[in-house]
């Protein structure tokens, strides 16, 4: 390869420029040749000093910005909202006449929608009508209609969520995500369902839970629906794990486990993680703390991680990754980079 | 120059949700980009009130033409690029006060370099004196040349939606970063291989021009 190619090679690798081609052809090139990895040790240095770039003007707190965004979008409500109105006030005086109970019915049953959004880095916790209590994790959304609690119990939820479902046998608990709808009566367990992450994971703590696909899912494994027992988690991957992508194809696996508590620590003080690989805890992490995590080499992110990670700073998390992994990070602003530890 | 498009899923996921009305979306693109975005027309227009206000501008557009909105690229490259045009709509009515061609201006682009931020104590890598040569050698960089690195390491763009935002080639924004890049290296460590340094220059062609 031509020094000059080399060069451009490992540029564009540490601006995250490359394509996986490339990112191989990069690491390969890092590994094997003395100058390459003279040159990557020196770029990564300038990339990550100019990466500091932090910038204090315009800085503002969240809900500053969220009042600035509401402005924008309030302007806009009140004069749909009138619209609607006079549009309902003409079709009533017209149709009054001739199918006036039917319309009233119509507009009486009109189906309103909350929607609970937890962003990046934060946890929400929320207690239903009918007592049902909701955790929600980071980077989530639960959404549920005014109906709930008397005609319906169905929650929509993307991302993740561990419920206590109050106990109503007339009344069937569901929780839909875009590929699974999960059924249960009164029980305890765990949903995770982020459209970018590979796996869809249904954990059942308490009682039981019946798992159906979505109408539009295609998952043969699940037939007409899973019912799972206290401790098994079912596990259903995507391939491949873009949201947006058709002909999704789906593998299902059950698993039995001696305790799946740990699974929903995420909501506790104390937050376990069991033979997790480095790359599904990075994305946790990501969510949970509002960082972006990249690694240096693939085979890091196989490494698996079993430990204990309390409501600490960043900082002292990845630290404590750190030392039972055998890896170092680098922190620069909300970027992490993970690397071999050369001492080992 | 074969690249793949960058899509950001995220953002195109809340974007089709910003086109159904949902304003919780329209809260989340809201927060992660007006702060930059303002730094970035502030490049322009060096004044708080007038990049705040073409920032403003800018989301109240998307969001009341939200059914047309045509994003190709990406959504961080459509609001750099509605920002840095509406900036330049901004100079041109000032054509009196202020030079149109403000790239001319050396003022302009400063790197903001921070030793460490409050909340990531961790993260001042790059200590004291290598910091300041960094700072130094970007702000000696070629005017055109440092807005194209500063897009990337400050507003996280990538090649791809740079060109798209500045109606360049790709190649030529790639080529860019990579001189900024070199410069700095060469500021940074002197002791350059010099057999490097020779086949460098063999193999090398002329950066194209922009």
């Amino acid at each position: 390869m031509e020094p000059s190619r080399k060069e451009e090679l490992i540029i564009d690798y540490l601006l995250g420029e490359c394509n996986d081609k490339e990112k191989t052809e990069a690491k390969k090139l890092v590994d094997s040749d003395d100058m390459a990895l003279g040159m990557y040790q020196q770029y990564r240095d300038i990339v990550l000093g100019a990466n500091i770039v932090y910038d204090k003007k315009f800085a503002l707190s969240k809900n500053e910005l969220i009042g600035k965004a509401r402005s924008i979008t309030n302007k806009n409500k009140s004069v749909k909202a009138n619209f609607r109105k006079i549009w309902y006030g003409m079709a009533a005086s017209l149709l009054i006449g001739a199918i006036g109970v039917l319309l009233y019915i119509n507009l009486g049953e009109k189906e309103t929608f909350t929607t609970y959004t937890v962003p990046i880095g934060a946890k929400g916790q929320i207690d239903l009508k009918d007592g049902t209590r909701a955790w929600i994790n980071a980077g989530s959304v639960l959404k549920y209609s005014d109906f709930y609690g008397y005609k319906n119990r169905i929650v929509y939820l993307e991302g993740e969520g561990y419920f206590e479902v109050a106990k109503n046998e007339n009344l069937t608990f569901m929780v839909k995500t875009k590929e699974v709808c999960v059924k249960a009566l009164g029980t305890k367990f765990n949903v995770k369902a982020y459209p970018n992450d590979a796996s869809i994971e249904t954990s059942l703590m308490e009682g039981s839970v019946m798992v159906e696909k979505s109408k539009n899912a295609e998952i043969s494994g699940l037939g007409n629906g899973l019912l799972l027992e206290p401790n098994q988690s079912l596990v259903i991957k995507k391939q491949p794990v873009l949201h947006n992508s058709q002909n999704v194809t789906f593998t299902v696996q059950l698993n039995k486990l001696d305790d799946v508590g740990y699974i929903s620590s995420w909501k506790d003080d104390v937050w376990s993680i069991k033979s997790e690989p480095l790359d599904e805890l990075a994305k946790k992490l990501e969510r949970r703390y509002n960082i972006k995590i990249m690694f240096s080499d693939e085979s890091l992110k196989k490494i698996k991680f079993t430990g204990k990670i309390k409501n600490d700073p960043v900082e002292q998390v990845l630290k404590a990754i750190e030392l039972t992994a055998g890896i170092k990070t680098h922190i620069s602003h909300n970027e992490v980079l993970i690397e071999k530890d050369s001492r080992n | 120059l074969q690249r793949e498009i960058i899509v950001d899923t995220e953002d195109k996921y809340h974007l089709d949700r910003i086109k159904g009305g949902n304003k919780e979306s329209f809260e989340a693109i809201f927060i992660k980009y007006y702060q930059n975005l303002c730094r970035y027309a502030f490049e322009i227009l060096r004044s708080d009130d007038d990049s705040q206000d073409v920032v403003t501008e800018v989301f109240t557009n998307i969001w009341e033409k939200r059914g047309e909105i045509n994003v190709n690229l990406s959504v961080a490259s459509y609001l750099f690029r509605s920002v840095h045009n509406r900036s330049l709509n901004v100079i041109r009515g000032k054509k009196n006060k202020i030079s149109s061609d403000y790239l001319s201006n050396s003022d302009k682009f400063q790197l903001v370099l921070q030793e460490g931020h409050k909340d990531f104590p961790l993260s001042g890598l790059i200590q004291g004196e290598k910091m300041e040569l960094i700072k130094s050698a970007v702000n000696n960089l070629p005017n055109k040349c440092k807005q194209i690195f500063l897009m990337h390491r400050k507003f996280k763009l990538k090649y791809a939606e740079i060109a798209d935002m500045l109606n360049i080639s790709e190649h030529t924004v790639k080529a860019q970063v990579q001189i900024a890049l070199q410069k700095l290296r060469a500021a940074l460590y002197q002791t350059m291989e010099s057999d490097f340094k020779k086949s460098k220059q063999k193999s090398n062609k002329k950066p194209p021009a922009i």
